[in-house]
C-alpha cells in the first residue's frame, strides 16, 4: 500500500488565473479535492477516533487512540532502554533512554546497526546474546561506546518478539556505568586495606573489633576470627585513656609500642589510630594501623652503635698518635741505658722489663690504630707468611695462657696482590675471633698457608680456576650455634657477649676478601670449634724482599750528619740521644722553620733529616719538599704517629726516602739510617 | 505530478536520461541521499517500513546515504514541520525535489523508481 506524492503536487496553495473559466470536470475535481482535505485534515487533526479500511476481508476498523497506549508509553518512560532489533542487529526502535545513554540523536540509533554500537571487546559476547535470545529469554554484560568515547557498561535483557511475522528481539538496557564503577572502586579500596602491609583493625563506636585485614596476623600471629569481637582494651589496657585524649585533642593518636606477638616474640610497632565518622558527623567506628618496624628500630640500634664505633675509632687514632709520642722516648732511652748497663745485673734486667712492657705497648696502641681503616687501599705485591707472623707477634701481649699457637706455612708463593694494611685486619680479626673463642677453656690456634690451584674454580666461594694462597685459621673453641651460622657474615651480627664484639669483624672480613677477589668460608660445630678459609688470588710474580740492604755484612755506617726536627722535646732529645749513640752527628731543631733556615745557610753540612710528620705551622712533608727543592738528593725520613699517613702514597711522591712508625725502637733507627744512606752508595 | 515533469519530458531519450540521472547522482550533493522515515513505534508496517529503506539503502545508496528514522510517538516536534498525515512516511529531503513515500516501502521497484534509482518504467506514467 504504497503512494507516491508530491508535495508539490499539493494544490492547497495554489493560484489560478484571475478569470479564468472552471470547467464542469474541473470544478467536479476541485470539490473532491476539498472534500479529500477536509478528510486529511480531520485525521490530521484528531477529529476522528478510527479509521475504516477496506481490505480483503472486509472492512477493519482501526483506532487511532490505541489500547496499547498505556504500555506504549510505559517503554517511552521508564528509566531503562528499550530496543527492538532484528537479529543481524538492525534498530527497529528505540526508545530516548537507550540514546541518550550512548549520547546519540534516537532519530540516528533508529535504524542503526547493534553490533556496530557495541565497544569492539564485547562484540562476541553480544553476537551470543542475540544467538541465544532467539530460543529464550537471555541476559548479559555488554560495553557500548558512547559517543564522547567513553564506555556504556549495560546489562542486556533480551527476548523474542515477533512482529507481523518478522523475527525480532526486545530488548532491555540497564545502564551498570556508574554501579560498576562504584563496584570497582569500592573492590579497589578493599583491596587496598586488605592487601595492605600495614595491620589495619576497623573497631566500631564501642570499640570492639569489627574487620581485621591478613597483615594483621602476619603481624600479631593472631587470625582475624581470633581478634573480630575483641575489644581495644584486651590488647593494650593501659593505652585506651591516651588513645582517646589523643582522639579528643587532635582527632587522631600515633605512637610507638611494643607488643607481644601471639607466639610471644616482641614486635615493635608505629601504631596510628583515627575515627571513621559518618555522613552526619557522628563517629562509627574507629581505624586502627599499625606498621612493624621491628627491623627498622633494630637497625637504628645498629647504626647508632656504627657511629659509636667510627667515634671510636677517630679517637683511637688520636689517642695512638700520642701513646706513640710518649712511647718514643721511654723504649729508646730504655735502649740506651740497656747498652750502658751489664747484662747480669740488676740494673740490667730492670730496664729490660721496661723494654719488655714498652714494645707490649707498642703492640696494644697497633692494635688501637686497626680501628682507623684507610679509605683508598692501595694494591701492591704482599707476601702473607711475614704478615701473619707479624699479626700473631702483635696479639701475642693479650693472648691468654690457654691458648697455644701453631703456625703452618707451606707456601713457596706466598705474595697476593693487596693492601697490606687491609690484608693486616683481616687476619687479625680472624685470629681475634679464634683468640676469644677459646677465652674460657684454652685450645689450639691453627694457622696455615698453603698454595692451592683450583682447575675448576670454586663456585660456592665465587672463584674462578687459577692459582690461590690458602689460609686457613682454626680453633677449638666454642663454635657457633648451627642456626646463627648464615649470619654469621652480616654486620653487627654477633654471638660474643654484650660489651665483648662489635659484631662487624667478620662481615670486614668479607669485604676485604671480596675487594681482593677472593672467597671466605666458615665451618663450625657448637662445642668443638670453628675454622675459617680465606683463598686469594696467588700473585704472578713475588713481592720484592722488603730488605733493601746494600751494606756488607758487619759493615756499619757511621759518622754522619743528622738533622733531627720535632716539635717535642723529649722525642727530640731522645731521637738525638739515639743518634748519638749510633755514632753519628745529631743537630736537633725544634721547629720546622728553624731546620729550614739552618738547612738553607749550609745544605752540604747535612747529610740526612729525620723529619717528625705532625709539626704545627709546617708539617714534615711540607718540610721534605722545601728541603729537597734547596737539595733535590738530599734524602728525608718521615717519623709519624699516624699509622693512616705511613701508607699514603704522597709522601713517597714527595721524595720521602722512607716513613717509620713511632715509637722507633733502637734497632729500628740504626736499619733505617743505613738503608737510607746505603742506597746512593749502591748505585755510584 | 508536477514533480514528474522534468523526467517526462525525456521520456523519448532513456539513454540521454540514464546519462543525466547518472551526472546529477555525481554532482552538487555529492549524490548523498538525505531521507527520513516518520514512523509509529513498534507497530508492524513501521518495523516492515525501516526493514525495507534499510535493505534498499544498503543495496543502491550504500556508503553515500543518511538516514534518520524518527518515531513519531517520541519525537512529535520533528513530524509537526513535516505536515504528516499518516505513518510510516518516507520523506527524500535530498537530492531535490522533495519527494514523499507512504505506507511499508515493501513496493520496491516503485521506490527506486521514486528515488530516481531506476528509469520510470516506459508504459506507465
Amino acid at each position: 500500500m504504497t503512494v507516491a506524492t508530491s508535495k508539490a503536487g499539493q494544490p492547497a496553495g495554489g493560484k489560478r488565473p484571475v478569470g479564468a473559466k472552471k470547467s464542469p470536470e474541473t470544478e467536479r475535481l476541485e470539490r473532491r479535492l476539498r472534500e479529500t482535505e477536509a478528510c486529511l485534515d480531520a485525521i490530521r487533526t484528531g477529529e476522528v477516533d478510527a479509521l475504516v479500511i477496506h481490505g480483503p476481508r472486509g472492512e477493519q476498523i482501526y483506532t487511532l487512540k490505541d489500547a496499547d497506549r498505556p504500555y506504549r508509553l510505559i517503554i517511552e518512560k521508564m528509566r531503562e532502554g528499550a530496543v527492538t532489533v532484528r537479529p543481524d542487529g538492525l534498530i527497529l526502535y528505540s526508545n530516548r533512554q537507550f540514546a541518550a545513554m550512548l549520547g546519540i540523536p534516537l532519530e540516528e540509533v533508529m535504524g542503526a546497526d547493534l553490533f556496530g554500537l557495541a565497544a569492539p571487546e564485547s562484540l562476541e559476547g553480544l553476537k551470543t546474546l542475540v544467538e541465544q535470545s532467539q530460543v529464550a529469554v537471555a541476559s548479559g554484560d555488554v560495553e557500548f561506546r558512547r559517543r564522547s568515547g567513553g564506555p556504556l557498561l549495560a546489562y542486556l535483557s533480551m527476548a523474542p518478539l515477533a512482529i507481523d511475522g518478522i523475527q525480532t528481539l526486545s530488548v532491555v538496557v540497564t545502564d551498570m556505568t556508574e554501579e560498576r564503577r562504584t563496584q570497582d572502586e569500592r573492590a579497589r579500596l578493599a583491596a587496598i586495606v586488605s592487601q595492605s602491609l600495614d595491620g589495619v583493625l576497623v573497631l566500631d563506636s564501642g570499640g570492639k573489633i569489627v574487620y581485621a585485614n591478613p597483615s594483621c596476623r602476619k603481624i600479631s600471629g593472631y587470625a582475624a576470627s581470633e581478634l573480630v569481637g575483641l575489644g581495644m582494651e584486651t590488647f593494650d589496657a593501659e593505652l585506651v585513656s591516651p588513645v582517646f585524649a589523643g582522639l579528643e585533642k587532635d582527632g587522631f593518636w600515633k605512637g610507638r609500642v611494643a607488643r607481644a606477638r601471639k607466639d610471644g616474640t616482641v614486635v615493635e610497632l608505629d601504631v596510628s589510630v583515627s575515627p571513621l565518622r559518618a555522613t552526619e558527623g557522628t563517629i562509627s567506628n574507629y581505624i586502627i594501623q599499625f606498621r612493624d618496624v621491628t627491623h627498622a628500630v633494630d637497625m637504628e640500634k645498629k647504626i647508632r652503635q656504627m657511629e659509636r664505633t667510627e667515634a671510636l675509632g677517630r679517637l683511637a687514632g688520636g689517642v695512638a698518635h700520642d701513646l706513640n709520642n710518649i712511647l718514643m722516648p721511654i723504649m729508646v732511652n730504655t735502649e740506651l741505658l740497656l747498652e750502658d748497663t751489664e747484662p747480669g745485673t740488676q740494673q740490667h734486667a730492670l730496664l729490660r722489663n721496661i723494654h719488655e712492657a714498652a714494645l707490649r705497648q707498642k703492640a696494644l696502641v697497633s692494635r688501637i690504630l686497626s680501628f682507623t681503616r684507610k679509605a683508598n687501599p692501595s694494591f701492591l705485591p704482599v707476601r702473607m707468611g711475614p704478615l701473619v707472623d707479624e699479626a700473631l707477634k702483635l696479639l701475642e701481649p693479650s693472648l691468654p695462657a690457654s691458648v697455644t699457637i701453631r703456625c703452618v706455612a707451606n707456601s713457596a708463593g706466598d705474595t697476593v696482590i693487596g693492601d697490606a694494611t687491609e690484608l693486616h685486619e683481616l687476619v687479625t680479626n680472624l685470629f681475634t675471633n679464634a683468640i676469644d673463642a677459646m677465652q674460657a677453656n684454652g685450645g689450639v690456634l691453627d694457622v696455615s698457608l698453603t698454595d692451592v690451584l683450583l682447575g675448576e674454580g670454586d663456585p660456592a666461594l665465587g672463584l674462578g680456576p687459577g692459582p690461590y694462597m690458602k689460609l686457613t685459621v682454626r680453633d677449638t673453641g666454642c663454635g657457633i650455634p648451627a642456626h646463627v651460622l648464615d649470619k654469621i657474615f652480616d654486620p653487627f651480627f654477633t654471638t660474643k657477649q654484650t660489651g665483648k664484639g662489635t659484631g662487624i669483624g667478620l662481615s670486614i672480613v668479607r669485604g676485604i676478601v671480596k675487594s681482593h677477589g677472593g672467597g671466605v668460608s666458615l665451618v663450625s660445630r657448637e662445642g668443638q670449634g670453628t675454622e675459617v678459609t680465606v683463598c686469594l688470588p696467588a700473585a704472578r710474580a713475588a713481592a720484592p724482599e722488603v730488605k733493601p740492604r746494600t751494606l756488607a755484612k758487619g759493615e756499619v755506617v757511621r759518622g754522619r750528619s743528622v738533622l733531627i726536627v720535632d716539635d717535642e722535646d723529649m722525642v727530640l732529645d731522645t731521637l738525638r740521644r739515639a743518634v748519638l749513640s749510633l755514632g753519628h752527628r745529631p743537630t736537633a731543631v725544634k721547629s720546622a722553620a728553624g731546620a729550614l733556615a739552618l738547612f738553607r745557610s749550609e745544605p752540604l753540612d747535612f747529610d740526612l733529616a729525620l723529619v717528625d710528620q705532625t709539626m704545627p705551622h709546617m708539617n714534615g712533608l711540607e718540610l721534605a719538599a722545601e728541603l729537597k727543592r734547596t737539595r733535590p738528593d738530599f734524602p728525608v725520613i718521615l717519623v709519624t704517629g699516624y699509622s693512616k699517613v705511613v701508607n699514603d702514597p704522597t709522601l713517597r711522591q714527595a721524595g720521602v726516602a722512607e716513613v717509620v712508625m713511632k715509637p722507633l725502637s733502637l734497632k729500628d733507627l740504626a736499619a733505617v739510617i743505613d738503608r737510607v744512606l746505603a742506597v746512593p752508595d749502591q748505585e755510584v | 505530478m508536477k514533480a514528474r515533469s522534468p523526467l517526462k519530458g525525456k521520456k523519448r531519450k532513456p539513454a540521454f536520461r540514464t546519462e543525466a540521472f547518472e551526472r546529477a547522482l555525481r554532482s552538487g550533493t555529492g549524490g548523498t541521499y538525505v531521507l527520513k522515515l516518520f514512523v509509529t513505534g513498534t507497530t508492524p508496517r513501521s518495523v516492515t517500513a525501516i526493514a525495507n529503506i534499510k535493505r534498499i539503502c544498503e543495496e543502491h545508496l550504500k556508503g553515500r546515504y543518511r538516514l534518520e528514522i524518527v518515531d513519531i510517538y517520541q519525537q512529535p516536534e520533528l513530524a509537526a514541520k513535516e505536515q504528516l498525515v499518516v505513518a510510516p512516511t518516507l520523506i527524500r529531503k535530498l537530492p531535490p525535489p522533495l519527494r514523499t513515500f507512504i505506507g511499508d516501502l515493501s513496493q520496491t521497484e516503485k521506490i527506486l523508481v521514486g528515488l530516481d534509482l531506476r528509469p520510470k518504467p516506459e508504459k506507465r506514467g
